[in-house]
């Protein structure tokens, strides 16, 4: 597919951000669907899911027998998590971009969204 | 919960469940994806009225497939350079502020109530309404007064529009009603489970002065942060379906590329009727699942 040349004037700090960003969420979103369709094509496979209406909790010991046991319902922990956290990459990825070029009204407002971010993180595991 | 086909009963009705999922999610995600919402709108409605799903999870599974939905045609529209990436950032700072107290609220006070949250769809569907019947502003105002705080940001831009070869200069203006309308548009993301494009595209269009193509790509690229901070909070709070969650995210994800690729064909008109006539519909079910005859 041809790329498209970029169809705003913009400046240099949005010049570097700009490809960086999209390779974040290609990259990011590739491996997350990736990682889902293995894993709904595991648990096809074997019979479709040990309890359809079971719901799944986000924990540090999840992703570690997604890890270390691989199988179809730690595969969709895995696809899942990535997808989530690519979205966030980007935003860490502008952080870094907005402070290397000392641009600070933006450094500022990323910094705030990823703080937000990780207090999000945070709430959800001691709620 | 009792759904319509037991994914647990055959691989083929494992398989045929999940590809149905991803189906309705392709059509919803395609949509969503071409006029900037992210599409979890329409697939919560379909989830909980038509499959029997709770609300919960479906809010989960479709903030899974706006996230999807964000991340493929997102890429493609920054590769384009129609996302105004400063402005999405500047915005994103009220969003997710909003979303994480949205979400807060509807996996702790609101978690056992599904009829209050199947009855607070109801204005965000209304309201959504109402803001498409508006007509959208396809250029900017070139007498819009200069907002000194968004000249500072540089959140400006110029769009040359690919159908006629134009370009066309914008100056975003009145940052601050467009901070809390993207903060209302996270707080109704975070709670219900929707893209939040249904407020942002307008505030940003009809408020802030940016072109439609522009606040479409932009509104895309900024639900993204807004839905993954909510999927965490629902996926950390036990409340994520996975397998459910699986298929929409795939389907939402397959209609967003096709979506992005082909935005300058679409006959916007065609859509915002089509958009309107699914949200009615979606309100009217929701209120009376809100009230219980459904």
């Amino acid at each position: 597919m041809a790329t498209s040349p970029p169809t705003s004037t913009e400046d240099a700090t949005e010049t570097r951000l700009r490809p960086a960003v999209h390779r974040t969420l290609r990259v990011g979103s590739a491996v997350g669907v990736v990682l889902l369709i293995a894993g709904l094509a595991v648990l096809s496979a074997s019979g479709g899911p040990s309890s359809p209406t079971g719901t799944s909790r986000l924990s540090a010991s999840a992703i570690r027998a997604a890890l270390l046991q691989p199988s179809g319902d730690g595969l969709l922990v895995l696809g899942a998590v990535v997808l989530a956290l690519t979205p966030m990459s980007r935003v860490v990825l502008a952080t870094s971009v907005f402070s290397r070029a000392r641009d600070r009204p933006l450094l500022a407002a990323s910094s705030f969204v990823l703080a937000i971010l990780v207090l999000t993180v945070v709430v959800g595991v001691f709620a | 919960m009792t759904l319509p086909i037991d994914p647990g009963s055959a691989w083929w009705a494992a398989a045929g469940l999940f590809l149905l999922l991803a189906a309705i999610a392709f059509a919803c995600g395609s949509v969503g994806s071409l006029i900037g919402i992210g599409g979890g709108v329409f697939l919560i409605p379909i989830l909980v009225l038509g499959f029997g799903f709770e609300i919960q999870l479906a809010i989960a599974a479709s903030l899974l497939s706006v996230v999807a939905n964000s991340c493929g045609s997102a890429a493609t529209y920054v590769e384009q350079g129609l996302t105004n990436l400063r402005l999405g950032i500047f915005l994103e700072s009220s969003t997710v502020v909003g979303g994480l107290l949205g979400a807060l609220l509807s996996v702790t006070l609101l978690a056992t109530r599904q009829n209050l949250l199947a009855l607070a769809f109801v204005p965000v569907v209304a309201i959504a309404a109402a803001l498409m019947l508006r007509a959208p502003r396809l250029a900017p105002d070139p007498n819009a007064p200069k907002s000194p705080f968004a000249e500072r940001l540089r959140l400006s831009g110029t769009l040359v529009d690919p159908t006629t070869g134009a370009s066309i200069a914008y100056r975003a203006t009145r940052p601050a009603p467009g901070l809390l309308l993207t903060g209302l548009a996270g707080f109704g993301s975070g709670l219900l489970g929707v893209g939040g494009g249904i407020f942002n595209v307008p505030a940003m269009n009809a408020v802030m002065n940016v072109p439609l193509r522009v606040a479409t790509a932009t509104s895309t690229f900024k639900i993204g942060v807004t839905a993954s901070a909510g999927a965490l909070v629902y996926f950390l709070a036990g409340d994520m379906l996975l397998w459910l969650a699986a298929s929409v995210a795939l389907g939402s994800f397959a209609g967003s590329l096709l979506a992005s690729h082909h935005q300058y064909r679409a006959r916007t008109l065609a859509l915002r009727w089509l958009f309107l006539g699914v949200l009615a519909v979606a309100a009217l079910l929701m209120a009376a699942r809100g009230v219980g005859v459904y």
